[in-house]
């Protein structure tokens, strides 16, 4: 069994009465794609929220690389690397595509207020390896050509990809998708596949919420299911797929 | 600070405090259905304190020139919103700021080519007489504005709670687009919502040039502000808490200034302001906001 | 060198110039705070005013020499931006304007009441020390500064901020401490446009820091178009010079000013310069010279 990358233990998100995760435990091992699936309001996205810091939770722990991160800042949980994308698309509009991939590598550079100023060679090298670094993450998700243009411009596709890029550019351990697929026509999907499994191949572990269940079941290797908050279900895609319980979460009672 | 001198204060103060709430209660609506801080409210005001005082040197009572000057305001407010502020309703935040405060400095320069910098002089349109009620006194003045502002406030509250157009109000200032999609002439809500704050704040001018004994054109400057500051305090968006505000701020700043802080006086309202903002930033009675991801 | 231009130059035009010169630091100032950061302030003149006090204070009272006046009142305005900073970013958009408003309107009051400020009567008596060279090497100072920092790591997550905060901590970016140190910086050029104000007039108010001074600075950026430098120096100069020629009709004026902003906002809501990279206009211009010359070779 490979390390535990990410584990959640008794993780539950309340606001102002309303409980949106109940009691979640959840175990990411590194190296694999991973997948939360769910219904609407299942609580997918808050699990992501408070990963990344955005919420506190009520109760529970989440540990990181065996370290508790429930109570630190998003940009600490950041710079421990953990990168994120966001259901509704949250870039950086009114800068340059290139911009927004060289914000993702913010905490892998050193460079102060001072360096700026006086623009010494230590600097330069390092805005010279942020370009670079930059670049390349965009080549990969084939958005190069358009590096110059203002992140707004891009289509919906494109916007998708960009912020998996500028997610990339921090060179996360961890990365977590959400929702990457919405809005996406079938050709882009596929591409998007191939692109997750890329990304997966060079070493960052893949977590990923998501509401299309035949993208899912094609691209991970477990997957688990949240209803109203709680966990129906973890397991392998076939295993998933045949779980009573969970054709009933999705299709409600009168199929099943 | 005696107990007669303190509830002599306390009235003072909520007199002075009902009319910032007059005024208030324009930036607030406004603010509450296009998220706008319009900067020319003040002026408007001083507008009305202006035709109030032409009204009532051509020989009319004060309630005409309250009438006349309200009637005026709402023209103008509306005109103003027609031309600098809706053709911007779509474009950045900041534009329509910046075309409220070129509408102020308009407004102001106006009033002082016509009637020169220097305060011009209110003349005593009632006969002023001071009551003594239990340990306090009041005057023929003070329970005009007192009476005025109460009934314009009630009046208010049944517009917006009571009226085809309030409701429409209300759920434009919930969510504009929905509201239109709903088939709510949202351009109708809005000039209506400029109406009535330049109606309640030319009631205002009228009222504090009475009081006060004299109107300026710059008069709506500090005025304007200290009523937004109330409008904060209360809760911006929220109308009992733009009348709450408006009356904690006059009875506070009245209390400062005989609690020998004379000097500081302008700077109660914005220390209070932003002692509200640090503690509890949607005000006291507006619903705080939530944080959206 | 002052005294040789005022053969060619009218005093009066002198002193325009300086101004906007002087406008022009305190300008790119908030460019950095409201343009680049998009921290709304409405109490940018506090600043200046606290660099103003601070730099002709301290040459009146311990004679210490012009520049170091300037860069101590920079100092003391950037304290005053830290502190009002901290406390304010629990705020965002207007209720952060207006908390600004309300802490500058506040460093006004306390200003005419202190006695060695000489309260309302205003300051008096401050060596006239400014002049257009050094107005203009430090207007120069200040636009190679905030460029550079505008095109570093720092500028960067200062656009990310205003863009959206949320992404950008989640990039890794400790928001709060970037919004304290545009605060600082930008209140930095406040003050040091202060000080040469107060070494220009030589004689202070503090009715001239209301925030009516500030509001005039956040028009001069955003008629000129938010958050590009050249926006912020094209909206200044222009909005200072106008004044000086609408003065054909000196009653109207301010009348013309007024208008004249609620025009320009209609027309070009976004400021003269909004939506146009001038980096990317003219990137744009060679590229396309480049395919031109390259097209008939099959590119």
């Amino acid at each position: 069994m490979s390390e535990v990358l990410l584990e959640l233990h008794g993780v539950t998100v309340r606001f102002d009465g309303l409980t949106a995760v109940h009691e979640l435990d959840l175990n990411i091992e590194r190296g694999m794609i991973r997948a939360l699936i769910g219904p609407n309001g299942a609580g997918k996205s808050t699990v992501f929220n408070v990963v990344t810091g955005i919420f506190r939770p009520s109760s529970g722990s989440i540990r990181f690389r065996g370290e508790e991160i429930s109570r630190l800042n998003p940009y600490h949980i950041a710079a421990r690397g953990i990168a994120r994308t966001f259901q509704n698309i949250r870039l950086f509009k009114n800068a340059s595509v290139l911009d927004n991939v060289k914000v993702g590598r913010h905490y892998r550079c050193r460079s102060n207020i001072w360096d700026a100023l006086l623009r010494l060679p230590g600097f330069k090298a390092e805005e010279r390896q942020t370009a670079e670094a930059s670049l390349e993450v965009l080549e990969l998700v084939g958005l190069a050509h358009k590096k110059h243009e203002l992140a707004m411009n891009l289509s919906y596709g494109e916007q998708r990809r960009l912020e998996i890029a500028r997610g990339l550019a921090s060179n996360p351990v961890l990365l977590l998708l959400d929702e990457p697929a919405a809005g996406m026509n079938p050709q882009e999907k596929k591409n998007l596949m191939r692109l997750i499994q890329d990304i997966r191949d060079r070493g960052v572990t893949v977590f990923l919420v998501e509401h299309d269940m035949k993208f899912v079941m094609a691209l991970s290797e477990k997957i688990t299911v949240l209803d109203y908050g709680r966990k129906v279900c973890t397991g392998s895609p076939t295993e998933v797929r045949s779980d009573p319980r969970v054709i009933e979460a999705y299709l409600g009672k009168e199929v099943g | 600070m005696d107990l007669q001198t303190l509830l002599q204060q306390m009235i003072n103060g909520i007199t002075l405090g009902s009319t910032y709430a007059l005024i208030a209660l324009g930036y607030t609506m406004v603010y509450g259905i296009i998220k706008l801080i319009n900067f020319a409210h003040g002026d408007v005001y001083m507008l009305g304190a202006f035709v109030g005082l032409a009204v009532v040197l051509m020989g009319a009572n004060i309630w005409l020139a309250i009438f006349v000057a309200m009637l005026a305001c709402l023209c103008v407010a509306v005109t103003i919103e027609r031309v600098a502020y809706r053709p911007l309703r779509s474009s950045i935040r900041l534009a329509p700021l910046i075309s409220s405060i070129g509408v102020s400095i308009f407004l102001q320069t106006l009033m002082t080519l016509l009637k020169g910098p220097q305060p011009v002089g209110f003349p005593q349109v009632v006969t002023n007489t001071i009551y003594t009620v239990g340990l306090v006194k009041i005057s023929t003045v003070q329970i005009i504005i007192l009476v005025v502002a109460a009934v314009l406030m009630i009046g208010l509250q049944l517009v917006i709670k009571r009226t085809k157009m309030g409701k429409a109000m209300r759920a434009t200032s919930e969510d504009l687009r929905t509201a239109s999609l709903m088939g709510i002439n949202v351009n109708a809500v809005i000039s209506f919502t400029f109406a009535l704050g330049a109606v309640m704040a030319a009631a205002g001018g009228v009222l504090v040039g009475m009081y006060f004994n004299s109107v300026f054109p710059l008069m709506g400057v500090m005025a304007g502000l200290k009523a937004f500051c109330a409008a904060v305090v209360g809760g911006i968006g929220s109308v009992p808490g733009a009348v709450l505000g408006g009356l904690f701020l006059g009875v506070a700043e009245v209390l400062g200034v005989a609690a020998g802080l004379g000097s500081y006086r302008d700077a109660i309202a914005f220390g209070l302001l932003i002692l509200v903002l640090l503690f509890r930033p949607s005000g006291l009675l507006g619903q705080p906001e939530q944080r959206k991801v | 060198m002052d005294d040789f231009l005022k053969q060619f130059i009218n005093p009066y035009y002198l002193q325009v110039l300086m101004l906007l010169g002087i406008y022009l630091i305190a300008a790119l100032g908030l460019h950095l705070i409201t343009g680049v950061t998009g921290q709304l302030s409405f109490g940018h003149a506090a600043f200046l005013s606290v660099g103003a006090y601070g730099a002709a204070l301290l040459n009146i009272h311990l004679d210490l020499p012009f520049l170091l006046c300037l860069l101590a009142g920079g100092l003391l305005a950037a304290l005053a931006g830290v502190f009002v900073g901290f406390p304010s970013m629990r705020l965002s958009g207007d209720y952060l304007g207006i908390a600004t408003l309300g802490f500058c309107e506040i460093i006004r009051v306390v200003f005419m009441n202190l006695e060695i400020t000489g309260g309302a009567r205003g300051l008096a008596g401050i060596p006239r020390e400014t002049n257009l060279l050094t107005v203009y090497i430090l207007v120069i100072l200040t636009i190679v500064t905030i460029y550079r920092l505008q095109n570093s790591r720092f500028g960067r997550a200062l656009v990310a901020i205003r863009e959206d905060e949320i992404a950008a901590e989640c990039m890794g970016i400790r928001s709060i401490w970037y919004k304290v140190g545009a605060f600082a910086i930008g209140s930095f050029c406040a003050g040091v446009a202060g000080g040469l104000y107060a070494h220009m007039l030589q004689y202070l108010n503090p009715a001239d820091f209301g925030f009516v001074r500030s509001f005039e600075l956040l028009c001069f950026i955003v008629l000129g178009g938010l958050g590009s430098i050249s926006g912020a120096i094209l909206g200044t100069t222009i909005l200072t010079l106008a004044p000086e020629m609408l003065r054909f009709s000196a009653e109207y004026r301010m009348m013309m000013y007024g208008t004249l902003m609620v025009a320009m906002m209609i027309f070009r809501p976004r400021g003269l310069l909004g939506g146009v990279d001038l980096r990317r206009l003219i990137r744009s211009s060679f590229r396309s010279r480049d395919r031109d010359t390259t097209t008939p070779a099959g590119g």
